[in-house]
């Protein structure tokens, strides 16, 4: 029972607390690149999802069996992002050839992710942070889910930042960032509720 | 375009953060201190040096098929190499960048200029415009982080600010300063360029992991879409 | 014929990628032979640095190996002089896990704490690393009377607290003043963990 209570702070704490996007800037590319439609935002976050938790799932045994097993550790870098890329392809060609459907929808977004810095993030942290293998499932999950929240938050923001009328220099990017720091802001209040509810 | 002029874009014309937007994971994240961001922009320089040369020196050997891959392949090598340097003898800067050593692998900067220009390019100028690109991405971190440092901890590489060490705007040294600053400072270069660099500023191209989502929309970007 | 060539050219691929691959991984290995020791004796002498700054009266330290420690104690070192002993925890915390080091003389009180590294969130979580937070431990013992958590960082705070409620169990059990009392004293703690979590 504990052990699932934890499991859940995990989870609740890298969606709502340590929110990849908006608290740890992490994946802030695609954060402002892909959100400006609700459904490239949530197609986007799908496929990260997916891929962070492929990731994981294979760089984790991967770190543990073989680079901290053998004194390797120094590759693992090198290791993470080929493993990142290389997965990246193999569920693309996979998708193609056994969900078209899913392909169609998930395709665009897969070539981008390999160099999210999320992905590579998440699975570098999950080690950092010497999470067991469901721990870091179940963190990357979060991640994940935190990501499209943020996204789909944001991309509701934008379609109101896009239709106002800001001074001429801060037209585009300049005031979408500043609109991302009141979102971040508003985050700050979530810290608060995971604390509560568990503590 | 002469030496002078290719190291000199990076600074201001061509500025990898500011004007190409590249890199914001990095510039958001380590700009809390101006000693993480002098660090960052070192590293980070490093890097692209190496991986500018590199690329540049085996663009003829490189398949095109493999490109990606061996690029990333080098870049995660020499990121590798930076990390073991500063964690043996410069270590507080080390822990106090953490993760984001590690991912400038996946820096849009690095991979940008190897793909935009270091593939086309010799290995001096790749390596003038690598040095460029690195000491224009080290200025800006450093200007951004020292706006961030003294207004939300009163102090500059450590230093008390008079008053302003009494009166700290943490919020500044927080995420939602990060966005807020950098989106001033554009908006800032967007007002002294009048609005010169802000047609390429809707959201950087070839080097950016976005582009093809992007180009859908932004045809005008011109760039070959990487698929 | 362009077949071959097709063939020729996934060869390259092939051979270019392993090549670089093998080059790599070659000279990365050659590097870290060089600053893996180095590597090595910084953090030993870190460690060392550490463990007197939280002890500054001992004059050196003997690692200890107990049978049965607390969970969240990873190291117990004692003093040569016999002036305390030295706990370094690691427990989880918001963000991963908080590295604490904890010196305790040989009256049973606190010399000095010390958060080693953390990641915990900015501005909240992360106060575990002020000298505010830090400095009510100094002076206290066993009961630590008085000693309150942040606001807004329950979780962290409170698994701070934890890890030096469980480093005086480490500290009874190397000093041989462990007992049956105590058990129940920590146990209850070690649930309060678990509730923190």
């Amino acid at each position: 029972m504990e052990y699932f209570k934890g499991l859940i702070v995990i989870l609740m704490t890298s969606v709502l607390v340590n929110n990849y996007v908006l608290s740890k800037f992490l994946g802030i590319c695609p954060f402002l690149g892909v959100s400006k439609k609700l459904d490239q935002a949530v197609g986007m976050s799908v496929a990260v999802i997916f891929v962070m938790m492929m990731a994981t799932a294979a760089t984790w045994p991967i770190q543990t069996y073989l680079l901290d097993a053998n004194g390797l550790g120094y590759l693992q870098t090198v290791v993470f992002i080929l493993v990142i890329a290389a997965l990246v392809q193999l569920v693309e060609i996979v998708l193609k050839k056994y969900i078209p459907g899913l392909h169609k929808s998930l395709g665009v977004y897969l070539p981008l992710i390999t160099t999210n810095c999320a992905v590579l993030g998440v699975c570098i942290a999950n080690i950092d942070d010497g999470f067991g293998f469901v721990e870091s499932l179940v963190n990357a999950l979060g991640t994940g889910l935190g990501f499209m929240l943020a996204m789909v938050l944001f991309s509701g923001v934008r379609s109101k930042v896009d239709a106002g009328n800001p001074p001429k220099s801060f037209e585009g990017l300049p005031i979408t960032l500043v609109a991302a720091a009141i979102v971040s802001l508003a985050f700050f209040g979530f810290t608060g509720v995971v604390d509560n509810l568990f503590a | 375009m002469s030496k002078l002029q290719n190291f000199l874009k990076g600074i201001i014309k061509e500025n990898p953060v500011l004007v190409l937007v590249l890199g914001t994971c990095p510039t958001l994240a380590v700009t809390t201190q101006a000693s993480n961001a002098i660090g960052m922009g070192l590293a980070a320089t490093f890097v692209l040096l190496c991986s500018n040369m590199a690329i540049s020196a085996l663009r003829n050997i490189i398949p095109d098929k493999v490109r990606i891959p061996c690029y990333i392949v080098l870049i995660a090598g020499f990121v590798t190499i930076v990390e073991l340097v500063m964690e043996a003898f410069a270590y507080e800067i080390y822990e106090a960048l953490g993760i984001f050593l590690s991912l400038i692998v996946v820096n849009c900067i690095i991979l940008g200029r190897a793909e935009m220009y270091a593939s086309k390019h010799g290995v001096v100028d790749s390596a003038i415009d690598a040095l460029g690109m690195g000491v224009g991405f080290t200025l800006t971190l450093l200007v951004m982080a020292s706006i961030r440092e003294i207004l939300g901890n009163g102090t500059w590489f450590g230093m008390p600010i008079p008053v302003l060490v009494d009166n700290k705007i943490s919020i500044m040294t927080m995420a939602p300063g990060g966005f807020f600053v950098f989106g001033c400072l554009i908006a800032l270069v967007n007002k002294i360029t009048k609005g010169k660099a802000i047609k390429k500023k809707e959201f950087s191209c070839a080097g950016c992991p976005c582009s093809p989502v992007c180009h859908k929309e932004h045809q005008e970007c011109g760039e070959e879409v990487v698929r | 014929m362009t077949k071959l060539k097709e063939n020729k050219q996934y060869i390259m691929c092939i051979v270019v990628l392993t090549a670089i691959c093998l080059f790599i991984s070659a000279a990365l290995a050659l590097i870290n032979s060089v600053t893996l020791p180095v590597i090595t004796e910084a953090s030993a002498k870190r460690a060392e640095a550490a463990r007197i700054e939280v002890l500054p009266e001992a004059d050196g330290f003997e690692e200890i190996i107990l049978e049965e420690k607390p969970e969240t104690v990873t190291q117990i070192f004692e003093a040569t002089n016999g002036k305390g002993y030295v706990i370094m925890s690691s427990v989880k915390g918001y963000g991963g896990a908080i590295e604490i080091i904890c010196g305790i003389d040989e009256n049973g009180c606190i010399t000095q704490t010390k958060t080693l590294s953390h990641g915990e969130t900015a501005g909240l979580g992360a106060k575990i690393d002020t000298d505010e937070f830090i400095s009510q431990y100094v002076g206290k013992d066993v009961a630590l009377e008085g000693v309150s958590t942040i606001s807004g960082a329950t979780i962290s705070s409170t698994a701070y607290r934890n890890a030096i409620k469980e480093a005086f169990t480490a500290y009874e059990m190397a000093a041989g003043t462990y007992s049956g009392a105590d058990v129940d004293a920590v146990s209850g703690a070690t649930e309060s963990v678990e509730e923190g979590e």
